[in-house]
């Protein structure tokens, strides 16, 4: 991953640090491995439907008659599960493998096809460098992997569980599916850095009213040297500061419910967190009661929100920082930290299929 | 006493094209004209020294110093003292016009004179420092009790380098600061004559940019140089001790920079647990103080490993938890090690903060709101807090299973 430089702003000068965060130890160890043997769940009354619907996806007439043999197939609730052929689930073409998963992730016993790893199809082996993965394990994700938007989606962990030697690996495997894409931010300050708009831009909207004015900070930097890097962490409220590139800590779990994005956008600004917004439907009433809807272009603290196309439900938010990089956390689970993504990365991992679009808020009065 | 640096020992080749081939001007001494002098890297580390300025919304609400010259002195003690000043060879013209009827009150318990401020301004820096060493005893004289501390003339000159402060006025402060050296071989200067200075200003505005320049912090960016391919292993048992079961997220920062593909210079910052790196170059908030009390070094230090802020009392509770659980260990110093300063009785505890790496040390130097949480060099930190030399610097140690 190479650092780049972006373009000027508002902001300043920003230059952009890509790195993976692996997710500690300590917390995959509390991740059960997966079943060696692949299942399909679906529900019992759309069992027919649904394997019609399969079979326009372009799976074969083998593999139907495969699934449908009661050896290959067990009922669990009001679930059946197929138990599709080893040989065939791997000679998936991807974008079969595609219509098909799109078609079984309506059905959340799917977990790992309803929530795949997802790696962005120009980076698949920067994903990889710097592991000591063995090459055939990585050749494997990438035939099974498929598209999903912009992003390489892959979903078949269960089958690549019985390629590997033993635990070790697995929890390797795991570790490395589970790293999360993050960027470290560097304002660059110059002689010619404008120190006055620069602190104006990270003091902005509701900034203005719990942060200190950054111009002196930044001053007596710019006056350190020719050049002055400056991490952008400095410039952050208290909570996100203490939270980036963090996994949820286990006290968390006192709350009853664990932080999600909605809690992570809506605390930004906070010096103390509120569990208040841990639950969906208090931070949806804050939004709308607080904010207001924003066009781009956006700016430092605006909360930017995923609304389902079909029901207006959010489903993600995150909060804008600047030239395009975010503050998000992508999920209520233990696995997914508080970072800095490119947008570009979350729309990645959110909008697909044309499920959704983004509308962005600005707090009311500011 | 201290000889903790972290001898990484990693190759550190330059340029380090992280940000460009102006971070070269890092690694030697660059004679700046800017108001702090940079320093050479030493190990992997690479400072980049500033000043700090207390926030508009906090001037605001500190009231000026009053500008007539006051030196308090406990009643019952105020014979012994001038005889104390007499001795030191304060003359006897200068303590005549303190025994004038106009020029001192009796208040509660205290006799207030009122030294001339030119008589004051004409006391030579020696005799200076021998009569605020006679008036430190009386904890009134705040200014005398925790003056300005710069670490030697350079750095004073350093301070108030492009600034607006008018050329006389900085003048007037070298002419008052005094030798500062409780340990031989110091070259401090102290300050403690705000009442003269303040004096001297042309009015409010010019008053509050010259308390804003006083006020001003010495901190410094930390930052790490890491070369691709550098072990993590070894690194991360640096700045993972003492974190218990929070060391893994420095150990993941650290494998992240590790594995870059170019080489690096990241902010330590986030190598640190979560208090300190939400604490780090900022000021407290008023909300800080619903526990009765204003953050402190004390509680600085108890909070450093902490995921929580709890509350800042007034009492000496806070100082009892300082070294609750921890080990007294020697230097070299390690990550996380908490150094307290003692008094000669070994009874009172003057300061505390926490090593972290290259002779650095995260404090709060003051529970003034006005005090930010710093990284700064252990030899300010002396400076400012060590006032005798028979003054004493404990270090203690978390020593958890497995982690050392």
């Amino acid at each position: 991953m190479i650092s780049r430089e972006s373009s000027k702003g508002p902001w300043g000068r920003l230059q952009h640090f890509p790195f993976f965060l692996e997710c500690p130890a300590v917390h995959l160890s509390k991740f059960h491995l997966c079943e060696p043997r692949p299942g399909w769940s679906v529900d019992i009354s759309e069992a027919e439907k649904v394997l019609t619907r399969l079979a326009q996806c372009g799976l074969s007439g083998d593999f139907l008659e495969w699934i449908k043999k009661p050896g290959n197939q067990t009922t669990r609730g009001d679930q059946i599960i197929y138990f599709p052929p080893e040989e065939g689930v791997l000679n998936l073409a991807p974008e079969i493998r595609s219509a098909i998963y799109r078609e079984l992730s309506r059905f959340p016993a799917n977990e790992n096809i309803v929530g795949p790893y997802l790696i962005p199809k120009d980076q698949f082996n920067t994903w990889f460098d710097n592991t000591t993965l063995r090459p055939e394990l990585i050749n494997l994700i990438k035939q099974m992997s498929y598209p999903r938007g912009d992003a390489l989606a892959f979903s078949d962990q269960s089958f690549l569980s019985r390629f590997l030697t033993g635990e070790a690996e697995a929890r390797e495997v795991l570790s490395i599916l589970t790293r999360t894409p993050a960027l470290m931010l560097q304002l660059i300050l110059d002689k010619k850095s404008k120190i006055n708009d620069i602190a104006s831009y990270w003091s902005t909207g509701e900034a203005r009213r719990t942060l200190p004015n950054f111009a002196p900070f930044l001053k007596s930097l710019q006056g350190a040297g020719e050049t002055e890097m400056l991490d952008v962490v400095h410039l952050l409220p208290p909570l996100p500061r203490k939270l980036l590139y963090t996994y949820l800590d286990p006290i968390c779990f006192g709350e009853g419910e664990v932080p999600d994005c909605h809690w992570s956008s809506l605390n930004f600004f906070k010096s103390t967190e509120e569990p208040y917004f841990l639950h969906s439907h208090f931070a949806t009433t804050v939004v709308l009661e607080r904010y207001q809807p924003v066009k781009p272009p956006y700016r430092f603290g605006d909360i930017l929100t995923f609304l389902d196309n079909a029901d207006g439900n959010a489903f993600h938010s995150c909060v804008y920082i600047a030239d395009e990089v975010v503050f998000t956390k992508n999920g209520r689970n233990i696995l997914s930290p508080w970072v800095f993504q490119s947008l570009a990365y979350v729309k990645m991992t959110f909008l697909y299929h044309n499920n959704g679009r983004i509308v962005g808020y600005r707090s009311k009065g500011l | 006493m201290l000889g903790g640096r972290l001898n990484d020992g990693i190759d550190v080749r330059f340029p380090i094209p992280f940000m460009n081939d102006t971070i070269l001007s890092y690694v030697s001494m660059v004679p700046t004209q800017s108001s702090v002098a940079r320093k050479p890297i030493s190990d992997c580390f690479v400072r980049v020294p500033f000043f700090l300025e207390v926030p508009s919304y906090l001037m605001e609400v500190m009231p000026l110093p009053n500008p007539v010259p006051r030196w308090f002195i406990d009643a019952g003690a105020v014979d012994a003292t001038m005889q104390k000043l007499a001795q030191l060879g304060v003359s006897q013209s200068f303590l005549n016009i303190l025994r004038q009827p106009d020029k001192s009150v009796q208040s509660d318990n205290w006799v207030v004179f009122f030294p001339p401020p030119g008589e004051l301004a004409a006391l030579h820096p020696t005799m200076r420092a021998a009569v605020y060493q006679v008036l430190r005893e009386f904890s009134k004289n705040e200014d005398i009790v925790t003056p300005f501390v710069f670490s030697n003339r350079e750095d004073l000159q350093n301070w108030f380098a492009d600034t607006q402060i008018r050329p006389e006025l900085i003048s007037l402060i070298e002419q008052l600061t005094y030798p500062w050296a409780p340990r031989p071989g110091g070259n401090a200067l102290a300050f403690s004559d705000l009442a003269v200075l303040i004096g001297q200003t042309r009015g409010e505005s010019e008053a509050r940019r010259v308390m804003r320049v006083l006020n001003r912090t010495p901190t410094l960016q930390l930052k790490i140089a890491i070369q691709p391919g550098s072990d993590p292993a070894r690194l991360t048992s640096k700045w993972a001790s003492g974190q218990g079961d929070r060391g893994w997220r420095a150990a993941t920062m650290i494998s992240s920079w590790c594995h870059a593909k170019e080489p690096g210079l990241f902010d330590v910052t986030h190598l640190l647990p979560q208090i300190p790196r939400m604490l780090l170059y900022t000021f407290p908030s008023l909300s800080m103080g619903m526990g009765g009390g204003s953050p402190d070094a004390h509680w600085t230090t108890q909070h450093f490993f902490r995921s929580e802020a709890g509350p800042a009392r007034r009492d000496s509770r806070q100082e009892a938890l300082v070294f609750q659980g921890l080990t007294p260990v020697d230097g070299p110093y390690q990550f996380g090690d908490v150094l307290v300063f003692w008094d000669k009785t070994q009874q009172k505890m003057l300061h505390s903060c926490v090593y972290v790496a290259d002779s650095i040390v995260f404090t709060k130097n003051s529970p003034k709101l006005i005090s930010p949480w710093v990284l700064q060099e252990w030899d300010i930190v002396k400076n400012i807090h060590s006032t005798h030399p028979e003054d004493h610097i404990q270090g203690y140690r978390k020593v958890l299973a497995g982690l050392n």
